[in-house]
C-alpha cells in the first residue's frame, strides 16, 4: 500500500500492549469490585480495537480470537451473560492468551493454540441466549444499507436553499485566503466556475443539483485559529534512539559550554561574559528539557504488579492485595526499564516470604488479607521507591544463625540491625526453609542489589518482626548526568557521585589506626570506618604518602560507609556520563567517564563497586 | 485544494492507518479525534468535508457523535468505520445521518472508493 508497514506494525504492537494491559487492570478491578458498565465497556473497547488492528495487519489468528472475546464481552455489557468469578477468570486467561498471540505475531512465530479457549468462550456465548450471529455478507448488507439510505434521503429532502448568485460576486471580491478558509459547516458550496476561490463541496443528495451555493456567511473572515491546522496528536511517538542521540549531543554541548566558560574566564570582555553566561543558561535549560523527554511516569511499571500479586497470592494460598501510590512520579526510561526485574523480585518476595497465610494472620490478630504497598516519591533530587508489606517481618535471629552456618558471620560478631538485614543481600542467602517455586527462581537478593546499584541506586531494608518489612530504593532521576565531586590523585582526576558522599575531612596524624586482619581504619567521632587509598585501588602514583597530607572523603552505599584517601579536592560540578562499556566492557569500580570543563577526561567512580571490593577482601581475610 | 477529512477512532493505529491511506491519495487530514466528543468539537472547529467515524469509542460513542454533528450541520458527510458484528449499529448510524460505512480490517481501495463516492457525488 506504499506506506511503511514496519512503523505501522510497531504502532499496532505498542498500542495493543497498552490495550491488553488496560484490559488486565480492568478485569482485576471487576474481580475485586464486581462488574460495572463503565469498566466492561472499557474492556470491550480494548478487545475491539485489537481486533480491528490485527485484522488490518493481517494477523488473522489474533483477529479471530479477539472477535470471540469481543462477542462474550458484548454479551456481558448487554447483560445477556452475567460476569461471575469463573467468567472473569476465563477473561483473564484470554487476556494472557492474547498477549501470547501478540508476542507470536511480533516474533513471526507459530501462534499458540486458541481453540481450547475459543471453545470455552463459545459455550458461554451460546448458553447466554443472544441470537447467534449470522454469517456476515457485506454485499447483501450494502444492499440493505443502500435501501435504508434512499429512504433517509427521501425523508430529509427538504427544499434546497435557493441559489443566491449575488453572493457569489461578493465572494469573488474577497481576498483569496479569506474565501479559501471559509467553508463553515452551515454553508455548502456548489461546484461553480469560481472554483479557485471556493472549496468545492458535493451537494448532499444527487437530486439537489444544481445545489445550494455559498451564502454570505461563507465570505466572512474565518475565526478559525491558525493553530488549528497543525497536526492534532498531542503525543508524539519517537524512537528512544533519536532521543538518546539528542541527549548525547546535548551532553557534548554541555562539555563545550563549560570549556567556553573556562576559556572566557581569563579574557572576558563584558560582552563576551554576557554571551557566555547566556549560553550557559540556555545550555542548562536545554539539557533539562531534553532529559525530561525521556522521563516517564512509573505508572506503567507499577501497572504490571497487581496481577503478579494476585496470581502469586493464589498460588501460595494467601489473600493479598497491592496498593500503589505516586504513580505519576517520573523517572528516566532507562531506569524504569532496569527496575522491572528487581521490583518484580522484591514484590514476589514480599508476597511469598513476607505475607503470612490467612490462618497465621488471624492467629496473629491481623486482618486475614495481607497488603503490599508500592510507593514512589521525590526526595531531594532522587526518587524513592518503597515496597512495604504488613507480613511477618525479618527474623533477625534466624538470619544470624544462617549467616553463621554459611560462614558469613562469626558467633562473636556484634552486628547492628542494618548489618544483619544486609546479610540477605549476600549471594546464596535465603532464609526460607523450603525454596518455593515462586520466589526461588534462581534470582537472589544479591542480583536485585546488583541491578539497583547498576542503576546508580541504593537499597536499604528495615523490618519489624511480626509487623512487616520495608525495602527502600533510592534512585537517581536520570543516569545521564551525575552531580559529582572531582578529586585528584597524583595526575589523575576522578569524579565521586555526590549522592554517595557523606563528608570530607582532613585527617589528623592519629585518626588512622591499623587493625590486624582489617587493615587501616578511621576513627570518625567514635565510629570505626575502613579506609581505602584511592591510588592503590586504581594503581596510579600518588603525590602523598602521609594521611595528613591528603583528604578523606567519607562515602556511603546504603548503610555501609568507608573513607577514601585522595590527594586533593578539585571542585563540585555536574558531569555528563559517558559509558565505557562499548569500548572497555564493565570496568570494576568505574561507573563511566566524563570530560571536564578543561577538556580533561575523568573516571566516575562506582562507589558501590568499591565497597564490594572492600567487602570481598575483608571476607577473605576473615576466612583465612 | 485537497478535501479535508476528520478521522475519529480511539485506536491510534487505526487513525494512523487511515491517515496514511488518505494522505497518500491527496486528501488532507485536518484532525484526529480519539472519542466521539472530540469528534464533535473538532467538526465544529475544522468544518471538514468528511468524517470517518468509528462506532466504538469512549466518552461519546460514534452514533451519538453522528447525531450531535447532524444536529449542528444537517449536510455533514460521515462514513462509519465498522467491524464485523456491528450491523445493527450501522443501521442506527445511517438512520442518524451517516452516509456510508467501511468495514474493518480496512483495505485502502475500499476506503478510497467510499470516500470518493461520498465526497465526489457532485
Amino acid at each position: 500500500m506504499g506506506f511503511e508497514t514496519n512503523d505501522l506494525a510497531q504502532l499496532f504492537f505498542e498500542e495493543s500492549d497498552e490495550f491488553v494491559e488496560l484490559m488486565e487492570t480492568s478485569l482485576l478491578k471487576v474481580e475485586q469490585d464486581g462488574a460495572d458498565t463503565e469498566t466492561l465497556n472499557a474492556i470491550f473497547r480494548c478487545a475491539h480495537s485489537i481486533k480491528g488492528g490485527s485484522g488490518s495487519m493481517g494477523f488473522s489468528e489474533v483477529a479471530m480470537f479477539t472477535h470471540g472475546l469481543e462477542t462474550l464481552l458484548d454479551n456481558l455489557r448487554n447483560g445477556h451473560v452475567i460476569a461471575d468469578d469463573d467468567i472473569t477468570a476465563l477473561l483473564i486467561e484470554c487476556a494472557d492468551h492474547l498477549k501470547d498471540l501478540l508476542d507470536a505475531a511480533r516474533a513471526s512465530k507459530p501462534y499458540p493454540n486458541s481453540s481450547p479457549l475459543m471453545t470455552r468462550l463459545e459455550i458461554i456465548i451460546d448458553g447466554g441466549g443472544p441470537p447467534q450471529e449470522e454469517e456476515f455478507d457485506e454485499d447483501k448488507f450494502r444492499a440493505e444499507i443502500a435501501a435504508l439510505l434512499a429512504e433517509e434521503e427521501g425523508k430529509s429532502a427538504e427544499p434546497a436553499k435557493v441559489a443566491d448568485f449575488s453572493d457569489l460576486d461578493a465572494l469573488m471580491d474577497e481576498p483569496v485566503e479569506a474565501a479559501a478558509v471559509a467553508a463553515p459547516a452551515a454553508a455548502p458550496v456548489a461546484a461553480a466556475p469560481v472554483a479557485p476561490v471556493v472549496e468545492t463541496v458535493a451537494a448532499p443528495a444527487p437530486s439537489a443539483a444544481p445545489g445550494p451555493v455559498a451564502t454570505a456567511s461563507a465570505a466572512e473572515p474565518s475565526k478559525r485559529p491558525a493553530a488549528a491546522d497543525k497536526t492534532e496528536s498531542q503525543i508524539l511517538r519517537i524512537s528512544a534512539d533519536k532521543v538518546d542521540r539528542l541527549i548525547n549531543l546535548v551532553g557534548e554541548l554541555v562539555i563545550h559550554q563549560s570549556m567556553l566558560v573556562d576559556a572566557a574566564g581569563t579574557t572576558a570582555s563584558p560582552q563576551m561574559a554576557a554571551a557566555v553566561s547566556a549560553i550557559s543558561q540556555a545550555t542548562r535549560e536545554l539539557q533539562e528539557r531534553v532529559l525530561a523527554v525521556r522521563m516517564l511516569p512509573v505508572k506503567q511499571l507499577f501497572g504490571r504488579f497487581p496481577r503478579i500479586v494476585r496470581d502469586l497470592g493464589r498460588a501460595c494460598g494467601k489473600h493479598c492485595t497491592l496498593e500503589t501510590s505516586g504513580e505519576e512520579t517520573e523517572l528516566d526510561k532507562m531506569v524504569i526499564e532496569g527496575l522491572v526485574d528487581p521490583l518484580t523480585h522484591l514484590i514476589r518476595n514480599s508476597v511469598d516470604h513476607g505475607i503470612e497465610t490467612p490462618e497465621d494472620r488471624i492467629a496473629a490478630g491481623k486482618p486475614e488479607s495481607g497488603t503490599v504497598w508500592l510507593r514512589a516519591r521525590h526526595e531531594s533530587g532522587s526518587i524513592i521507591l518503597e515496597i512495604v508489606d504488613d507480613g511477618k517481618g525479618l527474623d533477625k535471629e534466624k538470619i544470624v544463625k544462617k549467616a553463621i552456618e554459611k560462614g558469613l558471620a562469626s558467633p562473636e560478631d556484634q552486628l547492628s540491625d542494618e548489618a544483619i538485614y544486609a546479610m540477605i543481600y549476600q549471594p546464596g542467602f535465603s532464609t526460607a526453609a523450603v525454596v518455593s517455586d515462586v520466589s526461588g527462581r534462581g534470582v537472589g537478593m544479591d542480583i536485585v542489589v546488583q541491578a539497583i546499584r547498576g542503576l546508580g541506586g541504593a537499597i536499604t531494608v528495615t523490618s519489624k518482626l511480626g509487623h512487616g518489612t520495608t525495602f527502600r530504593l533510592k534512585l537517581p532521576l536520570t543516569m545521564a548526568i551525575v552531580e559529582g565531586l572531582t578529586v585528584r590523585v597524583g595526575k589523575e582526576l576522578y569524579v565521586l557521585p555526590l549522592t554517595n558522599i557523606v563528608e570530607c575531612i582532613k585527617p589528623g596524624a592519629d585518626d588512622i589506626h591499623t587493625i590486624a586482619g582489617q587493615g587501616e581504619v578511621l576513627n570518625l567521632r567514635g565510629t570505626v570506618l575502613p579506609v581505602t587509598r584511592l591510588h592503590t585501588v586504581f594503581g596510579v602514583p600518588s603525590d602523598i604518602t602521609e594521611y595528613q597530607d591528603g583528604v578523606l572523603v567519607i562515602v556511603e552505599d546504603g548503610a555501609k560507609k568507608a573513607a577514601l584517601l585522595v590527594d586533593e579536592l578539585v571542585g563540585q560540578n555536574q558531569v555528563v556520563v559517558k559509558s565505557l562499556e562499548t569500548n572497555y566492557g564493565n570496568v570494576e569500580a568505574v561507573a563511566g567517564a566524563t570530560i571536564l570543563g578543561d577538556g580533561k577526561v575523568a573516571l566516575i567512580i562506582d562507589v558501590a563497586g568499591l565497597s564490594i571490593l572492600r567487602q570481598a577482601s575483608a571476607q577473605y581475610a576473615a576466612a583465612a | 485544494m485537497p478535501k479535508k477529512i476528520l478521522i475519529s477512532d480511539d485506536a491510534m493505529f487505526m487513525r494512523t492507518m487511515l491517515r496514511k491511506i488518505l494522505e497518500t491519495n491527496g486528501y488532507e487530514v485536518c484532525g484526529e479525534a480519539t472519542n466521539g466528543q472530540e469528534a464533535v468539537d473538532k467538526y465544529i472547529e475544522h468544518s471538514p468535508d468528511l468524517v470517518l467515524m468509528d462506532i466504538t469509542m469512549p466518552v461519546l460513542d460514534g452514533i451519538s457523535a453522528v447525531k450531535a454533528i447532524k444536529a449542528k450541520d444537517p449536510n455533514c458527510k460521515i462514513i462509519m468505520c465498522t467491524a464485523m458484528g456491528q450491523k445493527e449499529m450501522v443501521f442506527e448510524a445511517i438512520r442518524s445521518g451517516a452516509k456510508d460505512f467501511i468495514v474493518k480490517p480496512f483495505q485502502a481501495p475500499r476506503v478510497l472508493q467510499s470516500v470518493e463516492k461520498i465526497l465526489g457525488a457532485a
